[in-house]
């Protein structure tokens, strides 16, 4: 089981559960578990999966073009520079380092085109391309590329940051929301086999948990700076 | 509405299309309101299309004028993001023509066709002309500025002093912007914090619901 149904599990657990706790109607509670466990599979983990591997590949791409421009400048060889910077960015990117191990060193960055997939690292080869063709100083070359690429992680690690704090914020509130709506129950417990047969009330509770729903799957697209994108709907990707 | 159908047609979209779901979605609210009606027989909750269709008509016409600012805003960000490309090859040691030649296959199709023109009408033209058509083109002045000390380096054929000078222009321009983005970028994550607060009143709500209820079922004798 991998961690997106685990946090899905926990969240269809917690909502279904709220809403058992506060209606006392075991239909509106298993159904509200279902709905959340369907609504956070398809659309709120495809969100983060996508998000992580983009942040991941980010954060490589850095700290390979980093290290890869400095190891050039001191040993002038693309081979050897290649196998500096790819040791320890990931095992991902290192088995598809030994895969391709049999490429010339500018075969093998080129081939990291398709791994990486952003213009900044498009940019970086077409760079290394004047450097191999023309020569010169390689890190006079690629000074503003680099100075691009440092600001680029920097901004992303502050908002990161800041957005860690707002999930937490976020994650508080809606507790907090949920006790009350959970303690109703308990607090009119004298008045709750009124409250049980009120479809209004039903209506209201199942409004709420609804809410809170809706709520967390578009935290989690603005979170991830990426669209919801509806299962099954074929995407051109250009 | 002319400014409605202004920025439907701005943004590529149908206009009859936007319609038709402006009233679906107003057609469910009077049905969500005269089922509340028929189920629990008080004319008050004809309250809720009325209400609902006030706060929907204005969430939903608003939000072509803010599609508009937001795909001017990454217009922008674009526009930041090609130049600091053209910077780094003009650093390479390109001249202005092949460096913004060679930043068209990063530009998206838009961007792209304007930078296309824009080296096409270099070619011809000679003047600042094409640079501050393409300079207009963009709602910051500050990027006018930008393609002004692009002209003066072409027009002066790469002196230090003009390269100098857009460095400072186009570098205060990009911190500008990337400030705005990692702003706007925590802001939006911020407002979500408004979700929990409605949950805290859709509570109270229910609260009230419960109360009303129960002082109902006590009237009635329970």
């Amino acid at each position: 089981m991998n961690s997106s149904w685990i946090i899905s599990l926990i969240l269809a657990l917690v909502g279904g559960g709220a809403c058992y706790l506060a209606t006392g109607n075991i239909i509106a509670g298993v159904a509200t578990g279902v709905v959340y466990l369907a609504a956070i599979m398809l659309f709120g983990m495809p969100l983060l999966s996508k998000w992580y591997v983009i942040h991941r590949k980010r954060h490589e791409c850095f700290r390979f073009v980093n290290s890869f421009v400095v190891s050039l400048s001191v040993t002038s060889s693309l081979d050897l520079s290649f196998d500096t910077a790819i040791a320890g960015l990931g095992k991902e990117i290192e088995s598809l380092g030994r895969s391709i191990s049999e490429l010339t060193g500018l075969e093998k960055v080129r081939y990291l085109e398709s791994y990486f997939d952003t213009t900044i690292y498009r940019m970086f080869l077409s760079t290394l391309e004047i450097y191999v063709t023309e020569g010169g100083d390689i890190i006079a070359l690629s000074s503003e590329l680099l100075a691009e690429l440092t600001r680029i992680e920097e901004s992303e690690n502050d908002i990161a940051s800041s957005n860690r704090t707002n999930l937490i914020q976020f994650c508080l509130l809606w507790a907090m929301a949920l006790v009350v709506v959970v303690f109703l129950r308990f607090g009119l417990s004298n008045f709750f086999s009124v409250l049980e047969t009120s479809i209004m009330y039903l209506v209201c509770v199942l409004a709420f948990f609804a809410l809170m729903l809706f709520s967390i799957v578009i935290y989690l697209s603005t979170y991830t700076g990426l669209a919801i994108e509806f299962p099954f709907s074929r995407k051109k990707h250009v | 509405m002319a400014t409605i159908r202004k920025n439907i047609a701005i943004l590529g979209l149908n206009f009859q299309k936007e319609l038709i779901f402006y009233f679906f979605g107003i057609l469910l609210l009077v049905g969500a309101g005269v089922g509340l009606w028929l189920v629990q027989g008080q004319i008050i909750f004809m309250l809720v299309p009325v209400l609902g269709s006030i706060v929907y008509s204005y969430a939903y016409f608003s939000r072509y004028g803010k599609r508009i600012m937001r795909l001017r805003r990454e217009e922008e960000e674009e526009f930041v993001r090609l130049f600091t490309y053209f910077q780094v090859y003009l650093n390479d040691g390109y001249n202005i023509y092949n460096a913004l030649s060679s930043i068209v296959p990063f530009a998206s199709s838009t961007i792209g066709a304007k930078l296309e023109k824009l080296i096409a009408d270099i070619d011809t033209d000679k003047t600042i002309r094409p640079f501050i058509e393409f300079g207009n083109s963009f709602e910051d002045i500050q990027i006018r500025q930008v393609m002004l000390s692009i002209f003066q380096m072409v027009d002066q054929g790469n002196n230090k002093a003009y390269m100098d000078q857009f460095k400072h222009v186009f570098g205060r321009l990009s911190d500008q912007k990337h400030e705005l983005h990692k702003q706007k970028r925590i802001e939006r994550v911020q407002s979500m914090a408004t979700f929990p607060l409605v949950g805290s009143g859709v509570s109270m709500i229910i609260l009230l619901a419960a109360l009303a209820d129960i002082i109902g079922g006590v009237m009635n004798g329970f």
